[in-house]
């Protein structure tokens, strides 16, 4: 493919990068070498692909390295000695790089670039987003007296090296609109737009302040940026594929609105979405902000591998990690090395490792479940007795294992094992011990009965039973995991030689794990039910049962187990005994062990009282992140080639090196350290990542414009140093204050600029990414709606809680599964109007406003909304029954103007959806379409110019 | 190299040349930015990605190449209709019927709901050859077999999927997430549309059920939204919102309409921003497409001898008017017209979904209709230049199933990712063709497999797109319907 010269020159001369009097000075590899490199050279030199070993993504496969040529890529300061320069000048066409066939040679400056670059010694300096970030000095301007802080000092330093100059400022009323809007979601109200106005009249910057305070300490300041959040994180109420059942997990979104709200340090903010199961001193919230990486999708469709659909949304927590608080394209590491970064492919299963013991399994409830009390007072009390369940399950089961670990076991033989279906058992003998297992197809709810002769016990009354189960296949089990079994009930009997039955009862089971993990807070029944692998099976696991009274067997007589294997996986694999042995012990401490008043004892009972006392709590339930018992961890292998059914080499958990400065202190970081390194200063891209959303959510284009990639291959940063300076302030002056950032760049003069636009200045800096004037932007799709809702009056600011189902137009609510009812409240109601934040997210089917406003469906992180034009939009805002009842109730507040002053109420109406005052000449338009109007439809008029009102194009840009 | 080839791929070096061309404008941003602040694309791409219009995002593009088809109507059986029952004839499976399945079949397999050793299950219905070509078809479709002249059929479909969500996301968008393209977002975002009164990519259900990943199937997953399929429905507002509230007339509303524009257009003027003369021609758009929408979709316009070819009654939700609106919408210059229809899960479990059962009224359902499209579109000269589609999304076992690991009181049959048959007709199809063969029991494709990666860089070709530069940047990869592994045309199937 043809490969035109990338006129490097040029891109510094227009305004991409640095200011002109920048570029000829030294040459620098990131801003002037590795687009060259990029352009023309990786695509065989790089990660994907290494010709002769040579690849320009590492500096140690250039630098004085001797690839299949032999000799030196890169000798630094001799050009004679390195064979790049020789390859890009060489008249030879053999040689001659990049290959003449299909490429066309670099141009004469770009070769001067590479020569001057060799010439002053070959410094490679890493892509600009992987350096760390250092405080920026900051620029003087001429433009001071507009100046309201440092960032304006920047912008305008570069307009002034453009040749030009910032906008006048925005009026009051817009300019009060724009930071309502851009705060918290919803407009002005006409009190606070006069309030605002006069305050201004007499001192304009302590009427912003104040409003920007009053702003940011407000409700609607979280909700406003909790979206922004919940499009990154993929927050759903439904768990996408298969049924895309409803999913409860609203207890997150909520934490997350509220965490904005408490101004939560980002940096927190981060480590407990990332591992807040982990930290030493959790607490209940934290444990409801792991939820971040429980909106991963869930396949519950009947007959899919539970397996399978987990490595998907472990990989998904890998990719979405890296996308929110990286920016960087990590999901291409999954099959190769990162074509333009220095990543390796074996990095991206080391950082997987972080995240591949987690609990979860794609259960289609989506377990592990914490119990979430509605009332925030009773968080502290569930959390007490949550830990206190788990020390008690701890604490008991360590005392079983140290005395199952002491017992001397006889395993059991002569066994005849069979089932009560189609499932067909087999015994096998070893020296020791008898071992059973499936042949051929297993059925559903398969029932294991097994029966052991007198003879095969000891002469000791046996005091205790284990149970062993087993994957077919133990080795590859591990990695490649089979579906496991789990316990309905256990049945025990001793049978006669006459055919009577004994029932034998247990008074203690003991599991090989102190907590399901699935399931932490459920309880192994004394029979051993509930006990399993759920939904899959990598280890040998055992359980112990102890009978109520030591089992002594005359000659004659036999012991039988009959398992319960009822549950089927997916609604398709049956979860039962596929291989097992038994073994026995006649040690009288399991008696002791098990008896009242034994620790043991007691330890069940408290086990059995704090979990009833948290049950008592009302509650909703999220789902949560937690680590499978170390026992059952799971092992990490490379994906050869990302393909989940081809596993290479083990790996460990890890960072990726060319992004991590110091080793960390453990040799094996865990996921708290993971995120512990994402909240680091020592992390590069994280806050400047953050700030970068955070400006262009209220600018319209970031700082660096590909939001979703701050790789080599993404744009540069318009401004390096405002946004270094952004991310400092950031995390070090602000100590991570998502507020106090936010409220430098709202406070600044470029933010309240006039966003009037002259032709000349529309065609030099379309996208406005030199803010010569004010943003323009249009309103989010939740912004449109809850506009609406606030300027009709309708809306309810009521907070947080279970999804809301407002109006939604008649055959579009069809889901799979018809039990997922939407039930509209009637008008009047306060759930019809909520914010749109609280609308429930069904995957499958986008509430229609929302997609027709570009809002995504959030299967997967969406770092960036993409905004269309379709006639589709026109008509949600015109016909959709959401705004026509708005404009009715607009309509009405136009009719009911005091005084019957129509004109009056009309210029009111107009100032609350666009910021300001009509016109004469407007007013005068839109009250002679209510003549209109009237004339034809007099039970309407008001709607109709309300409708216009709601759809002027002011009123959608703010 | 003939002149026409020659050609194509002038045009296409010419493209290429020319999206560079953007791109390297738009990295200097400066001029291409306009562009880039709300245009339809986003991200640099490859060569081949379409350029739109910033202001019109539906404009009608040129392919790669000079393409036989200029629209698509793909009509999807959701459940999967058995290929063993229609098109896939197989007389050693009748001799095997009844006898216990060879263990060959079930070792490695994943079964939905197969338990144990199944046993064989012929078909269950008498296959005839038709036509000139000799096509196999069971007596289910005798409709259908009057046109298998007109089509061609692939034997060897293949997917890697084996549930209904994953496998229908395959087939529609090439990956067995949601979050992916679907071919209609594909073809619309590549070639726009001819009328853009009317929706580009228009998705119409029937079957009494929506399929069960729902609008997924019509995402435009990462391309930008105005490319998803609109649902039209026959209740109701044909297209949502596209009534007028109750008391405002269509005049009440151009009234409005000329006071938004009077308003806005001072707007523009006040403030500068090209955005506005783009938002004054979309309320504009709109009120065109409330006329034509409802226009299109009114089938009772339909004279009486079309009504009888389709067997359409007008009002109801049926496959069949839908196959009458398909051709409505095509004719009216609609890009992609993709019906759903539901209710050929044929396990056996219910009355509904068994072959001797619903799944004979499925056929009665579709048979009809299907053969009256392809009749149509021919008469009219439409065939020419439109690619019929027909699939499911994977085949199904030749054992019967057995559900719990017992023998059904009704027959169906599971899943079966390994064959599965789809057929084509119309522009650039070589007609008459069947492509690929399974192995004596139709488990699995034995001669000419086509994975669906193939299936859709066939279909692209035939549209006049190379199915590598058809391709959208997103999380760092070009991606592309084929996915990242190779693809080939099938040249055996094209004209």
């Amino acid at each position: 493919m043809g490969k035109p010269m990338r006129p490097s020159l040029f891109v510094s001369a227009v305004i991409a990068t640095a200011p002109l009097s920048t570029v000829f000075a030294e040459v620098d590899f990131a801003r002037d070498i590795q687009p060259i490199l990029n352009a023309n050279c990786v695509e065989c030199h790089g990660g994907v692909k290494a010709a002769g070993e040579v690849s320009f993504v590492y500096e140690d496969r250039v630098i004085n390295f001797r690839g299949d040529s032999g000799n030196p890529v890169v000798t630094p300061g001799v050009l004679e000695d390195s064979e790049l320069y020789y390859r890009v000048t060489t008249d030879d066409e053999d040689d001659r790089m990049p290959p003449a066939k299909d490429h066309p040679p670099l141009s004469e400056g770009e070769i001067a670039l590479l020569a001057s670059w060799i010439e002053e010694g070959a410094k490679w300096s890493g892509h600009w987003a992987f350096q760390s970030t250092k405080r920026s000095e900051v620029p003087e301007t001429a433009f001071e007296s507009r100046v309201r802080g440092d960032v304006d000092r920047f912008l305008f330093h570069r307009l002034e090296a453009e040749g030009l100059a910032p906008s006048d400022l925005e009026e009051p009323g817009r300019m009060l609109r724009r930071l309502s809007l851009g705060l918290t979601g919803l407009p002005p109200s006409l009190e606070e737009l006069e309030a605002f106005e006069a305050a201004y009249a007499t001192d304009s910057d302590g009427a912003l302040e104040d409003a920007v305070d009053d702003l940011l300490s407000r409700p609607a300041f979280g909700e406003r940026w909790a979206t922004m959040w919940l499009d990154l994180i993929r927050y759903a109420d439904s768990g996408g594929l298969g049924q895309d059942q409803k999913r409860t997990i609203w207890a997150y979104r909520d934490w997350v609105v509220q965490a904005f709200n408490d101004d939560l340090p980002f940096d927190q903010f981060t480590i407990k979405q990332l591992a807040g199961d982990l930290l030493p001193e959790r607490t209940l919230a934290d444990l409801v902000a792991t939820a971040s990486q429980r909106n991963t999708q869930t396949n519950d469709e009947g007959g899919t591998d539970d397996e399978e659909f987990r490595v998907e949304a472990v990989l998904d927590r890998v990719n979405t990690t890296w996308q929110t608080w990286g920016s960087i394209t990590f999901s291409c590491v999954q099959c190769h090395d990162h074509p333009y970064d220095p990543i390796r492919h074996e990095e991206y299963y080391r950082f997987l490792a972080f995240y591949n013991n987690s609990a979860d399994t794609d259960l289609s409830d989506d377990a592990p479940l914490l119990e979430v009390p509605e009332s925030p007072d009773r968080y502290e009390e569930a959390m007490t007795l949550r830990e206190r369940v788990l020390e008690l399950k701890e604490a008991f089961w360590g005392s079983g294992q140290a005395l199952a670990g002491e017992t001397d076991w006889t395993g059991l033989k002569s066994l005849a094992v069979e089932s009560n279906n189609s499932t067909e058992y087999t015994v096998v003998e070893y020296a020791d011990y008898d071992e059973f297992h499936t042949v051929g197809t297993v059925a559903i709810k398969t029932h294991t009965l097994i029966d052991a002769p007198a003879s095969s016990f000891g002469k000791e009354p046996m005091t205790a039973l284990r149970l062993t189960v087993l994957p077919h296949d133990l080795d590859t089990a591990i990695d490649n995991s089979e579906w496991g079994f789990i316990i309905d009930d256990l049945e025990a009997w001793v049978e006669s030689e006459d055919g009577s039955r004994l029932p034998v009862c247990f008074r203690a089971s003991l599991p090989d794990v102190p907590w399901m993990p699935t399931d932490p807070m459920g309880r192994v029944g004394s029979n051993g039910a509930n006990w399993g692998a759920n939904s899959q099976i990598n280890y040998e696991r055992t359980l112990v049962l102890v009978p109520e009274a030591p089992i002594d067997l005359a000659e004659g007589e036999r012991f039988a187990l009959r398992i319960h294997c009822d549950e089927v996986g997916q609604g398709s694999f049956p979860m039962a005994i596929q291989r097992g042995r038994l073994a026995c012990s006649s040690d009288p401490r399991w008696t002791e062990w098990s008896a009242p008043g034994s620790d043991a004892y007691r330890w069940s009972l408290d086990i059995a009282d704090a979990s009833e006392r948290l049950k008592a709590i009302p509650g909703t339930t999220v789902p949560i992140m937690l680590e499978r018992p170390e026992e059952l961890a799971r092992r990490t292998r490379i994906f050869e080639r990302g393909n989940a059914m081809d596993k290479g080499d083990r790996v460990f958990a890890g960072l990726p090196a060319s992004l991590v400065e110091t080793e960390s202190g453990s040799s094996y970081p865990d996921r708290l350290d993971m995120a512990r390194w994402w909240a680091s200063k020592e992390n590069p891209l994280t806050a400047r990542v953050f700030v970068n959303r955070l400006w262009e959510q209220l600018f319209g284009v970031g700082i660096v414009p590909t939001l979703e990639d701050f790789g080599s291959s993404g744009e540069k940063p318009t401004h390096p140093e405002l946004l270094d300076y952004l991310a400092v302030r950031f995390q070090d002056d602000y100590q991570w204050s998502v507020k106090a950032i936010l409220r430098e760049i709202t406070l600044s003069y470029a933010y309240q600029q006039s966003s009037r636009v002259t032709p000349q200045l529309l065609e030099r800096d379309p996208d406005n990414r030199l803010v010569a004037r004010g943003p323009r932007l249009r309103l989010t799709a939740e912004m449109v709606r809850d506009q609406a809702l606030a300027a009709s009056g309708l809306i309810s600011l009521k907070r947080g809680g279970p999804p809301v189902h407002p109006p939604l137009p008649e055959g579009v609510w069809q889901p799979f599964l018809s039990k997922d009812l939407w039930e509209t409240p009637e008008r009047g109601e306060p759930d019809r109007y909520r914010r749109s934040l609280y609308t429930y997210v069904k995957r499958s089917i986008p509430f229609p406003t929302f997609a027709a406003f570009d809002a995504p469906s959030r299967e997967f992180c969406n770092p960036r909304r993409l905004s269309s034009n379709t006639p589709l939009q026109a008509l949600v805002t015109l016909n959709d029954a959401v705004f026509v009842e708005c404009a009715e109730a607009l309509g009405g507040r136009i009719a009911n103007t005091a005084d019957g002053d129509l004109k009056a109420g009309l210029a009111q109406a107009h100032r609350m959806v666009t910021g300001r005052p009509p016109s004469q000449e407007r007013i005068d338009k839109l009250y002679s379409l209510y003549e209109d109007a009237n004339l034809q439809s007099p039970e309407q008029a008001w709607t109709v110019v309300a409708q216009v009102l709601l759809n002027l194009d002011e009123t959608l840009t703010y | 190299m003939n002149l026409e080839s020659l050609l194509s791929e002038t045009h296409l070096r010419s493209l290429e040349r020319e999206t560079r061309r953007q791109f390297l404008t738009r990295c200097t941003t400066g001029l291409g930015a306009l562009f880039l602040a709300n245009q339809a694309g986003k991200a640099a791409g490859g060569p081949g990605m379409p350029q739109h219009d910033s202001s019109n995002p539906f404009e009608s593009l040129p392919p790669h190449f000079r393409g036989k088809a200029k629209r698509v109507i793909y009509l999807h059986m959701i459940g999967a209709p058995s290929q063993l029952e229609l098109f896939d004839f197989k007389p050693d499976l009748q001799r095997l019927d009844g006898q216990p399945c060879p263990q060959s079949f079930l070792e490695g397999k994943n079964f939905a709901f197969i338990q144990g050793t199944p046993n064989m299950l012929g078909p269950q219905f008498p296959f005839k050859q038709h036509g000139h070509s000799g096509a196999w078809v069971s007596d289910r479709l005798p409709h259908f077999s009057k046109v298998v002249d007109e089509v061609s059929f692939i034997k060897t479909l293949q997917t890697d999927q084996f549930n209904h969500g994953p496998a229908q996301l395959m087939v529609h968008s090439g990956h067995a997430r949601i979050g992916y393209p679907s071919i209609g977002s594909w073809v619309t975002w590549g070639l726009g549309t001819e009328n853009t009164d009317l929706p580009g990519f228009v998705v119409l259900l029937s079957g009494g059920r929506i399929p069960r990943v729902g609008k997924a199937l019509w995402s435009s997953g990462f391309l930008p939204s105005v490319y998803q399929g609109v649902q039209c429905r026959s209740h109701g507002d044909p297209v949502l919102n596209v009534s007028n509230p109750g008391g405002i007339s269509r005049d009440l509303r151009r009234s409005a309409l000329d006071t938004l524009k009077d308003i806005n257009e001072k707007t523009h003027s006040d403030f500068g921003d090209p955005e506005t003369l783009t938002r004054i021609a979309q309320y504009e758009m709109a009120f065109r497409m409330q006329m034509a929408v409802p226009d299109a979709m009114d089938i009772s316009q339909e004279p009486a001898h079309i009504h009888e070819l389709y067997g359409t009654a007008p009002g109801e939700e049926s496959f069949a008017n839908n196959c009458v609106l398909a051709r409505r919408l095509i004719e009216r210059g609609t890009r992609y017209v993709q019906l759903f229809d539901w209710g050929w899960d044929s396990h056996g479990a219910g009355r509904q979904e068994a072959l001797n059962a619903g799944f004979q009224d499925k056929c009665r359902e579709v048979d009809q209709p299907m053969a009256a499209l392809i009749m149509d579109l021919k008469q009219r000269g439409l065939l020419e230049d439109t690619l019929v589609v027909w699939s499911g999304e994977f085949g199904r076992t030749p054992m019967r199933e057995n559900r719990g690991g017992v023998e059904m009181k009704l027959i169906g049959r599971d899943h079966n990712p390994g064959a599965f048959t789809a057929w084509i007709a119309g522009a650039g199809v070589k007609p008459g063709v069947t492509y690929g063969e399974t192995d004596e029991v139709g488990y699995s494709a034995a001669v000419d497999p086509v994975p669906l990666e193939d299936y859709h860089a066939t279909l692209l070709h035939l549209l006049g797109f190379e199915h590598k530069h058809l391709n959208y940047p997103f999380q760092g990869l070009d991606q592309r319907l084929t996915g990242v592994k190779d693809a080939k045309v099938i040249k055996d199937l094209l004209a």
